[in-house]
């Protein structure tokens, strides 16, 4: 059997102004090219999950086109994010006429199986662990089932987990490999559309799974940057200095994505500056406490935002960047919140800073309210899931004023004058808190 | 070339600058990325310093 495990690959800007900036403003491009580069995890664990006799084709697609060329499998399992599921669900289209078994799955797939289920002769909802392998069988034993639930627990422990089948990225062209130490979080933000959504709670790989992994991923690619997969790593303290402890020897270099936290442990941040992190990214979110009210069930993120500046210069005073990350359009923002946030990153010598549009993602808490409240542009715009891209009706300006204030907050924090200067900010806590 | 990820690249800059006592021109940053030019802009400094 003869199986192709297609990624929906690529970032997505449908709004033309933007897209124009896109490409001009150096820090943006460079983001979304590290975006783009990154493989499906998901699906290098899909390969291992696939009986050994099966011959497994691993292929990234960025835009598929009618004329897009179908390669001869047997079965197709295809994964996409919501901006470019319309596209997935027209390969599948195109498969399924060329007489191939075709499987949905992933994130989107998992929050709307009802929208996906006519494009696939099998759909695949939360993890493919406690999934694939009888699929797999399944399909050839010619009694495909439509539905199948994979894992939303348990998905790191035996008899399911498996290691994802880096050697079938080794001759990639980009150089970064991704690994998961856990899935979900606990934060619980209502716009959170990661894999919190296909997980019952928080689950958290052993740090020998992990060291195992990153050994793997280093036995086929020379030097890696690695990237781990995760919402919120240092969410179990004890695991996170068990982990940076173990993964110091390596010598690797690599990002992931925290909360502020992070920031409240000494120990912590020596440890993870000596095990070659090079930077977190972190959802600040709002620059101040008042945008930040509801935004999770416990107002964690309101609560710890008047020491948002604090934190970060503590985080690099130990060498490690920040990229800081703000979402627009938040009920409590007003037009002047474009302002306030250009000034907080010029206060807080962030080095990097991502700036995205609130985005209500199919079946999140913030999709079902904005709903429930008539907000929503239209009844369907997965293309527009871009977090760049409006689609709903702001609370607190117009839609208008939404996508202009993004426009300007672009061109201000994303140029090559205030490049340099975040950069010499980084220099300056550098040679303040290290000796030479 | 000096064979580094961005970031150690402004640690070298950072550690340079202070264990010279200099600050290089902010909108040389971007150019050094070769050990020739961080010693020729240090150079030029400390000569300009004496002189």
């Amino acid at each position: 059997v003869r199986i192709g495990l297609i990624a929906m690959s690529g970032v997505r800007v449908r709004n033309p102004e933007l897209a124009r900036l896109g490409v001009t403003l150096p820090q943006f491009v460079s983001r979304g090219q590290v975006i783009a580069s990154l493989p499906s995890l998901g699906l290098l664990t899909v390969a291992a999950l696939t009986p050994h006799d099966c011959e497994v084709v691993y292929r990234e697609i960025g835009e598929v086109t009618p004329d897009t060329p179908l390669e001869s499998f047997d079965l197709v399992g295809i994964s996409s994010f919501t901006a470019q599921i319309d596209e997935a669900y027209a390969l599948a289209d195109r498969y399924r006429a060329a007489g191939v078994l075709v499987v949905l799955g992933g994130l989107h797939v998992s929050l709307m199986p009802d929208e996906a289920a006519p494009h696939a002769d099998a759909i695949v909802l939360y993890g493919a662990e406690g999934a694939w392998p009888a699929l797999v069988e399944d399909a050839r034993a010619g009694r495909l089932r439509p539905r199948y639930e994979g894992l939303r627990s348990g998905v790191f422990e035996a008899p399911h987990y498996v290691m994802p089948r880096f050697d079938l990225i080794a001759d990639r062209p980009y150089n970064r490999m991704t690994v998961q130490t856990s899935r979900g979080c606990p934060l619980n933000c209502e716009f959170c559309a990661a894999s919190l959504r296909i997980t019952s709670s928080f689950q958290q790989k052993p740090v020998d799974k992990v060291i195992g992994e990153i050994q793997a991923a280093l036995a086929v690619r020379r030097q890696p940057f690695f990237e781990l997969a995760d919402d919120n790593t240092f969410v179990n303290k004890k695991w996170g200095k068990a982990f940076l402890r173990a993964v110091e020897p390596l010598g690797i270099r690599w990002f992931t994505e925290s909360d502020i936290s992070l920031a409240d442990d000494d120990e912590m941040l020596r440890l993870l500056a000596a095990s070659g992190c090079r930077q977190v990214l972190i959802g600040l979110e709002s620059p101040d406490a008042a945008g930040l009210g509801g935004l999770d069930p416990n107002n964690w993120k309101q609560r710890r935002s008047g020491r948002y500046l604090e934190a970060i210069d503590r985080i690099q005073s130990h060498g490690i960047t920040v990229n800081g990350c703000f979402i627009l359009g938040l009920d409590s923002h007003t037009p002047d919140v474009f302002e306030r946030v250009r000034d907080f990153v010029r206060a807080s010598g962030l080095l990097e800073v991502q700036v995205t549009v609130q985005t209500p993602f199919p079946a999140t808490p913030l999709y079902h309210r904005l709903r429930r409240e008539g907000r929503l542009l239209a009844e369907r715009y997965w293309d527009k899931c871009t977090l760049f891209d409006v689609t709903y009706q702001p609370k607190g300006m117009s839609v208008d004023e939404l996508e202009s204030g993004l426009r300007w907050l672009f061109g201000e924090i994303y140029n090559e004058r205030e490049f340099l200067r975040r950069k010499r900010h980084y220099m300056e806590i550098f040679k303040a808190t290290t000796s030479t | 070339v000096l064979g580094v990820d961005s970031l150690q690249g402004l640690q070298i800059l950072a550690a340079v600058e202070k264990r010279f006592g200099i600050r290089l021109p902010d909108e040389e940053l971007i150019r050094m990325r070769t050990i020739g030019a961080i010693v020729a802009a240090v150079a030029q400094l400390r000569q300009e310093s004496v002189s």
